[in-house]
């Protein structure tokens, strides 16, 4: 566990999420913005590398956090806000599915539209942000960082949302189970099969990468 | 099971520093003589490293002020969003105690706004369910009615004509202050001529034109585009009513 959010006490301020939610609770807004300001940027890099797309991360964001200001009478401490958090994000995906489910028409099968055509569009960002770039300053670990943000959405759904909750965010294996309401032993399968599926996806790239850029 | 498929369904608890010290001395046991092994846990190491040294992304300004905003019931905005904005000059219009279920009213302004899009991208049925997650949230106050308006225009789109109508007598009834009241009548009419009930079409279209003047050359265009579609029966039957004088 070795990079969890820093749920109770770690900030500057020395509030941890849970005083900052109740006291958001009690109609301190000051305390919501220092909350939103901790967590917005692992929330977003969530949303956005799990959607593929600006627009669509943008949306789900505002209704995460419109959700939790609409839901700060009910909130309980459980000792994680970050996984709480993460929770309202992983209803507003499974609400945001089900949506554009009902939006697509039964001939275009199993195959999720929008990861497809977000898939296609995030590479081509990524495409033109590698040409902008100083191609001397590129690492190696950066170009592979680039195709990895690419790969995820070719992997299903369930495996790249547990490998974004685990290294964007940085919650442990035990609170993604909680947040996804899977079991913790297939947690670990799906995390597991998603490193598979990008070692799989990425092997020419990492087979480019020197010795030392392994470890 | 072998050494290496034993490995492989153990790699993220190895990882993850979660193996007891026996299972994981084992483990390297394996590893220290399998080449494939250490490739497979090599990877996994450099996807891991790799994807952390990423960036953090983050929202758009304008969403990133709008949140705020919606978390701070009684403060200005500087820069509001133009939704938002709209939210705000509804809530001038209403009691004070509107300002506690502000967060409620941003929501309703965003599915509206996603609502609109659905529509203009000819997502009937999504766009009909978002509007009535609107109106879950709003009520029946005025801005159910604004909902409610749109969804009858979204039965109109799709012919559902008396389902538009149920709803538009509903909405014309509760609310006769309302602002889209004209629209509102103008879609009575176009229900009524849907349904088939041409005479009862213009007299709605009549009613229109005898409470906003200003609409009189809409509703005379819409009479004629009715008796146009007419058969030679049924405008002889109106003509006889006295529905078709000029």
């Amino acid at each position: 566990m070795t990079r969890d959010a820093p749920s109770t006490g770690s900030a500057p301020d020395g509030a941890s999420d849970d005083a900052l939610m109740r006291a958001f609770s009690s109609g301190d807004s000051g305390a919501f913005e220092r909350l939103f300001q901790r967590h917005r940027r692992p929330l977003f890099t969530f949303l956005l590398h799990h959607s593929g797309s600006r627009g669509t991360a943008d949306d789900l964001f505002q209704e995460v956090f419109l959700r939790l200001i609409q839901s700060r009478a009910q909130y309980q401490p459980t000792g994680s806000f970050r996984a709480w958090l993460f929770t309202i994000a992983h209803n507003v995906m499974a609400d945001d599915r089900r949506r554009a489910a009902l939006r697509t028409s039964p001939h275009d099968g199993l195959a999720p539209g929008r990861d497809r055509d977000g898939a296609e569009a995030w590479e081509e960002a990524l495409v033109s942000r590698d040409g902008r770039g100083d191609p001397v300053a590129r690492s190696h670990a950066g170009d592979l960082r680039r195709h990895i943000e690419a790969a995820l959405l070719r992997l299903p759904e369930a495996q790249r949302e547990v490998f974004l909750l685990r290294e964007r965010g940085g919650l442990d294996l035990g609170h993604i189970a909680e947040v996804t309401g899977a079991n913790l032993a297939t947690v670990k399968s799906r995390l597991r099969y998603a490193l598979a599926g990008l070692r799989r996806l990425l092997s020419a790239e990492l087979a480019a990468l020197p010795e030392s850029s392994h470890e | 099971m072998s050494d290496c498929t034993r490995l492989e369904q153990q790699s993220v608890d190895y990882l993850e520093g979660d193996l007891d010290p026996e299972a994981r001395a084992e483990l390297e046991l394996h590893l220290a003589g399998c080449t494939a092994c250490q490739d497979t846990l090599r990877s996994y190491r450099a996807i891991r490293g790799a994807y952390r040294t990423g960036p953090e992304e983050d929202a758009s300004p304008a969403v990133a002020q709008a949140i705020l905003a919606a978390a701070r019931p009684g403060r200005r905005l500087s820069r509001p969003l133009l939704l938002v904005a709209a939210a705000l000059a509804l809530l001038v219009a209403l009691p004070v105690a509107f300002f506690a279920v502000r967060g409620d009213d941003y929501a309703i302004t965003v599915l509206i706004r996603r609502g609109d899009a659905q529509r203009d991208a000819g997502e009937l049925e999504g766009a009909e369910s978002t509007y009535r997650e609107a109106l879950a949230l709003a009520g029946k106050g005025e801005r159910g009615a604004e909902i409610s308006h749109r969804l009858a225009a979204l039965h109109v789109a799709e012919r559902e004509f008396e389902r538009a109508l149920g709803q538009l007598d509903s909405l014309i009834e509760a609310h006769p202050e309302y602002e889209g009241r004209q629209a509102l009548l103008l879609l009575r009419g176009e229900a009524l001529a849907g349904l088939g009930r041409p005479a009862q079409a213009i007299e709605a279209y009549q009613r229109v034109a005898a409470e906003f003047p200003g609409a009189r050359d809409e509703t005379a265009r819409r009479v004629r585009e009715l008796v146009n579609g007419l058969s030679a029966e049924e405008s002889e039957s109106l003509q006889a009513l006295g529905y078709m004088g000029d």
